[in-house]
């Protein structure tokens, strides 16, 4: 796959892209003008306009929505935050920091600040990464 | 119909409007097939694209690794290269009488070649390190092959523009993507060793063993001796902190024959597989050997448990196969707590004092030490 395919697939978006925002003016220019014939009093030609025109919104809000989907799923899944738990076993002082290389659970730490005992990481995990 | 709705000023104009818009279905009827394999090859190229990417920065992350814990001057890149289609050709089922010890034997020298693979790339990491450069390198090829398969029905289908060809592959899609995504998320746990969620039977086995001198007992696999109300309780997981699964199967069988078969129960804890909807880190009990893989390991479990008549308990943590291969979430991690009571629960109400018990914390053991 090179830059050309690339190119050609960036001027797809483009050309989707005004597609579509042609399509939903000329919706919403026909469902002015839908509303304009309704009040006039002609029901029938009103409501083909005014179908006409919701067609035309829908599908070009259809294209957005999928494009939208489309870059979300292109788009990199990101690295979740870690987080590892130490604790001290003699008086329980528990807490959190951001998990460092080299960390794993039942790794003996520094001391404890209240106690001399050694702390223990008895837990690592992933937080959900934020969207 | 449509004529009768626009024809109260039959101008050329709403003519061809018409005309235009009849015209449209018969051109759909046509070539709607084309147009939709069309879009479906849009949506599988664009999968290829993001693929490769993730193949490319796995290889990246597998080189930047290796150089990382390698003092010398070495250059991995060839030699990953090489390796990054490395295949393993699965034994014959047509007598399969006998397989399943062609299977042991096939992933052995397997292993053995990830291992020496591992060592002539960075001679010298130390165990941990060569460990987890062995689990960043088989998520890589793992990668790999997936962008492999996906591109090879993409192309084909380019090439044939048959709806047939690609939608194979479309209808998979979303599912491969899934498990790509995970396994570029999983790739980064390895290299820098935090525990994944297939780690929570390591996890459960570790909290048990925990401050108790262990040994080695099998091919990466250590046992520590404890008790729990009189019950002798003999723990074994992969020796962590470094990713290996290790050889559970042959510790458990090493541990039956050494006590001569006078074992009351074994339990094993693993992570396996929640149904959509479910909530992870979930615990569930039952009967048999929970352990995944090909079933070697299974299946010495079972012989071995038949031969002596002793009965196999098994807790799992459920999870998705997604989360199995990335870095364990706090529910799960959770779930271990839960999992550890009912071991114990079943250990108290199943076995009598003075019973030995074996415990076996299934899993991949990285970043989970004893
Ligand atoms: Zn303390």
């Amino acid at each position: 796959m090179g830059s050309l395919s690339r190119n050609a697939r960036a001027y797809s978006f483009y050309i989707f892209i005004i597609f579509a925002l042609g399509m939903l003016f000329i919706g919403v220019y026909y469902i002015s003008e839908a509303l304009l014939i309704l009040q006039s009093g002609d029901s029938e030609g009103g409501i083909f306009q005014l179908a006409l025109g919701v067609f035309g919104v829908g599908a070009s809000s259809y294209i957005f929505l999928r494009f939208r989907k489309k870059m979300t799923l292109l788009r990199q899944a990101l690295p979740p935050t870690v987080i590892t738990i130490t604790e001290c076993k003699k008086c329980g002082l528990k807490s959190l920091r951001n998990f460092v290389k080299g960390d794993f659970v039942f790794k003996s730490l520094d001391e404890c600040k209240k106690c001399s005992e050694p702390m223990l990481i008895t837990g690592v995990y992933a937080e959900k990464a934020k969207k | 119909m449509i004529l009768s709705l626009v024809g109260q000023e039959s101008d050329i104009g709403s003519t061809l409007l018409n005309v235009v818009y009849l015209g449209s279905f018969v051109f759909f009827m046509i070539y709607g097939q084309k147009f939709q394999t069309w879009m479906i090859l849009r949506d599988v190229g664009n999968a290829v694209l993001k693929l490769k990417t993730m193949r490319d920065k796995a290889r990246s992350l597998a080189i930047s690794t290796a150089k990382e814990v390698e003092k010398e001057d070495l250059d991995p890149t060839p030699r990953i290269d090489h390796f990054l289609e490395y295949f393993s050709i699965w034994p014959v089922g047509l007598d399969p009488g006998g397989i399943v010890p062609k299977f042991e034997h096939l992933l052995n020298v397997r292993d053995q070649r990830f291992k020496d693979e591992v060592k002539t790339i960075a001679p010298n990491a130390d165990k941990i390190q060569a460990n987890n450069l062995e689990g960043v390198i088989e998520v890589a090829i793992g990668l790999n092959a997936i962008y492999r398969i996906i591109n090879h029905f993409y192309l084909l289908g380019k090439k044939t523009m048959s709806l047939y060809v690609i939608m194979q592959i479309q209808m998979q899609l979303h599912q491969i993507m899934e498990m790509a995504e995970a396994y570029s998320i999983a790739i980064k746990a390895f290299a820098d060793g935090q525990p994944i969620g297939d780690g929570a039977g390591a996890i459960v086995a570790a909290k048990m063993m925990y401050g108790v001198p262990y040994k080695k007992i099998s091919k990466e696999i250590v046992v520590a001796e404890t008790q729990l109300d009189g019950r002798k309780l003999l723990i074994l997981k992969a020796e962590g902190p470094g990713s290996t699964v290790g050889k559970p199967g042959d510790g458990i069988k090493k541990l039956i024959e050494e006590e001569n078969g006078r074992v009351a129960m074994v339990v094993m804890i693993d992570a396996a597989g929640k149904l959509e909807g479910e909530k992870s880190g979930g615990v569930s009990e039952g009967t048999g050997a929970a352990i995944g893989g090909i079933g070697v390991e299974k299946f010495t479990i079972e012989e071995i448990s038949v031969k002596y008549k002793i009965p196999v308990h098994a807790v799992i943590v459920k999870e998705s196969i997604k989360e199995s291969v990335s870095p364990m979430t706090k529910e799960i991690l959770e779930g271990t707590d839960i999992a550890l009571a009912r071991v114990k629960r079943i250990i108290r109400e199943g076995t009598e004092e003075g019973d030995t018990v074996i415990v076996a914390g299934i899993g991949n053991t990285v970043g989970v030490g004893q």
